[in-house]
């Protein structure tokens, strides 16, 4: 009798438990795409549109304030990053990575002037935005997945492009939640490691799912026609950049974690992955620059994380040049490709 | 790890960078004379106080031509097409262009538009030189009720050509996008279709058979001003009436 109850309470809590995650889910998938609007229309009062074509000046004299102002705001986060590492300060590095992702939210609010409304969030982009060459389009190798999984779709008569980005914010909030939720359960239970639910199939579910909500957020940003008939630069390079810092701040703690000698810690990250399971040899080959870098598995000092990182970024970088140097895609850029469909017309 | 080591490997790193910066900020080697000037040429042009009007209705594509021509020795570096339009969304296609290249600029009227004249400021730059042309037409209230018919039209000038007219490479799987033109006319209605490679442009008479007839031109885009292929059918409600060729017209129709 008593095991039945056991059960039933059980089952009970796990659908309690189900029921908030979709509803987190569903909430905060509504918030990333509506907040946007609402604060660019708030900010517009401060930040108005100007025409660059019929005021000029106006803007020439805004951009005096704004590019010192962007060139800090960058200086500063690359420190907070750099400082968070070699000091060991997680919360550092994680407040700097979130600042260098958020202005792709304002890639979302349409405006002749890019810095318009919700588009003042660029600035720490400006230093990016050099008129020679689009420094922004040196993380496009990011847009591999998306090309692998829209392509055939477009070529088979079906635009699952914003779907895509739905998805992924979607399914990234969900695992986020769902990380969230279990963490919280397992201190409640006053467990040392969390190696339940979610946590079984990722050991970091949590920025497992940050890093593939900001791809829904960067691709939505990609997507954004630009009403000036310019190319949208996108946000591939700061999407790339942070999550290559969130990824070094997950080994940081998992350094912490190994060096405190948590009870059935090591036997844990035995059996759960990372991020997510991936084939043996593809972690062979994600892993081959840091073992002939580092000689060993994993970098475990604020340096070695800072060398790791500059050696991954420089690697994607230059698996981005090609896009960058074949002036790829074509015409209006992402917010195009891959061109034309039945019923759209662009 | 030692800090030469560390300063060692960012060093690398940022090298490393910097090369391709460096290499993607150079100008493709063969372009001697930066700064060649050049005119841009815009179809259909602005209209005089005397002529009529061009007009649209919101939503509606307004598709501008854009050609460039040199002066003195050529440059061969492409130009830049840029453009701007209060209330209205703006798409380019084949933005880069060069001599007889022919660049799209699709200027789409916002619901707000209504009423007012939409002034298109369109741009070419190549390095430090640019020229600019403005062209406006006016946005009328109203929506697209023809496209339903345009594509039946459509329909059977396709089934044709890619019988007839194999070497235009026009087949049933073509994809096609419409949008409405000339809103304000009202006998003879007209309708513009966008495949990949051609622009169509559809016009009918309505009117009772024997006098509906029904006309199709061929634009290939990106690198024509004008159409080059154009066909008939004398009446589209007759039993056997097959398209015919015809006099193709000078200019597009907008």
């Amino acid at each position: 009798m008593q095991t039945i109850g056991l059960k039933r309470s059980r089952i009970g809590l796990l659908a309690g438990i189900s029921l908030l995650v979709v509803v987190f889910t569903v909430a905060l998938t509504f918030a990333t795409l509506q907040l946007p609007v609402l604060l660019g229309n708030w900010l517009s009062n401060y930040f108005p549109d100007i025409h660059p074509v019929m005021e000029p000046e106006r803007v020439a004299e805004f951009m005096v304030v704004a590019r010192p102002v962007g060139y800090a705001c960058l200086a500063v986060i690359a420190i907070l990053i750099v400082a968070g590492f070699m000091m060991g300060k997680r919360k550092l590095a994680i407040c700097g990575s979130f600042a260098f992702f958020l202005p792709t939210f304002g890639y979302f609010f349409a405006s002749m002037f890019f810095l318009a409304g919700l588009g003042i969030l660029r600035v720490p982009f400006i230093p990016f935005w050099d008129p020679s060459v689009n420094l922004m389009n040196f993380g496009d190798i990011s847009y591999l997945p998306y090309i692998v999984l829209v392509y055939p779709f477009w070529l088979g008569g079906v635009d699952i492009r914003e779907a895509l980005a739905w998805i992924a914010i979607g399914v990234g909030l969900f695992i986020f939640v769902m990380g969230t939720i279990t963490w919280f359960y397992g201190k409640v239970q006053r467990r040392k490691t969390v190696d339940f639910w979610i946590y079984r199939y990722s050991r970091h579910p949590q920025y497992l799912g940050f890093i593939i909500w900001s791809y829904g957020v960067m691709l939505f940003a990609a997507q954004q026609p630009v009403p000036m008939g310019g190319s949208n630069p996108g946000a591939s390079l700061p999407w790339l950049l942070t999550s290559l810092v969130i990824i070094c701040i997950a080994l940081a703690e998992e350094n912490r974690m190994r060096k405190e000698g948590r009870e059935g810690y090591l036997q844990y990250t035995v059996s759960a992955p990372f991020l997510f399971r991936i084939p043996k040899f593809v972690s062979t080959i994600i892993t081959f620059p840091m073992r002939l870098m580092l000689k060993k598995d994993r970098p475990e000092t604020g340096k070695e994380m800072v060398a790791t990182f500059a050696v991954y970024a420089t690697i994607l970088i230059l698996l981005s040049s090609p896009f960058v140097l074949l002036d790829w895609p074509f015409g209006i850029g992402w917010s195009g490709w891959p061109g034309y469909m039945p019923g759209i017309f662009r | 790890m030692s800090n030469k080591r560390l300063a060692a490997i960012l060093a690398s790193c940022v090298a490393v960078i910097m090369a391709i910066v460096t290499i993607a900020a150079i100008p493709p080697p063969g372009e001697p004379d930066e700064n060649t000037a050049f005119h841009i040429n815009v179809i259909p042009e602005q209209r005089t106080e005397e002529q009529e009007p061009l007009y649209s209705i919101a939503g509606q594509h307004f598709v501008f031509l854009v050609t460039i021509t040199g002066e003195g020795e050529g440059s061969e570096r492409p130009v830049r097409i840029s453009a701007t339009a209060p209330y209205a969304e703006v798409v380019i296609y084949q933005k880069d262009i060069c001599e007889g290249e022919v660049a799209e600029v699709v200027v789409i009227p916002a619901q707000s538009s209504i009423g007012k004249t939409i002034e298109v400021a369109i741009t070419g730059t190549r390095d430090s030189v640019s020229d600019e042309k403005l062209v406006s037409f006016k946005v009328a209230e109203g929506e697209d009720d023809r496209q339903e018919y345009a594509e039946m039209l459509l329909d059977r000038f396709v089934s044709w050509l890619a019988t007839n007219h194999p070497e235009l490479r026009i087949t049933e799987d073509t994809a096609w996008n419409g949008t409405m033109v000339s809103p304000v006319w009202l006998v003879v209605s007209h309708y513009l279709f966008f495949s990949e490679e051609w622009e169509a442009h559809i016009e009918w008479h309505i009117m009772m058979p024997p006098y509906d007839w029904t006309r199709i031109d061929l634009r290939h885009r990106f690198d024509e001003l004008e159409p080059s292929y154009a066909f008939e059918i004398s009446s589209v409600n007759a039993t056997s009436s097959e398209p015919v060729p015809m006099e193709v017209p000078e200019t597009v129709w907008r």
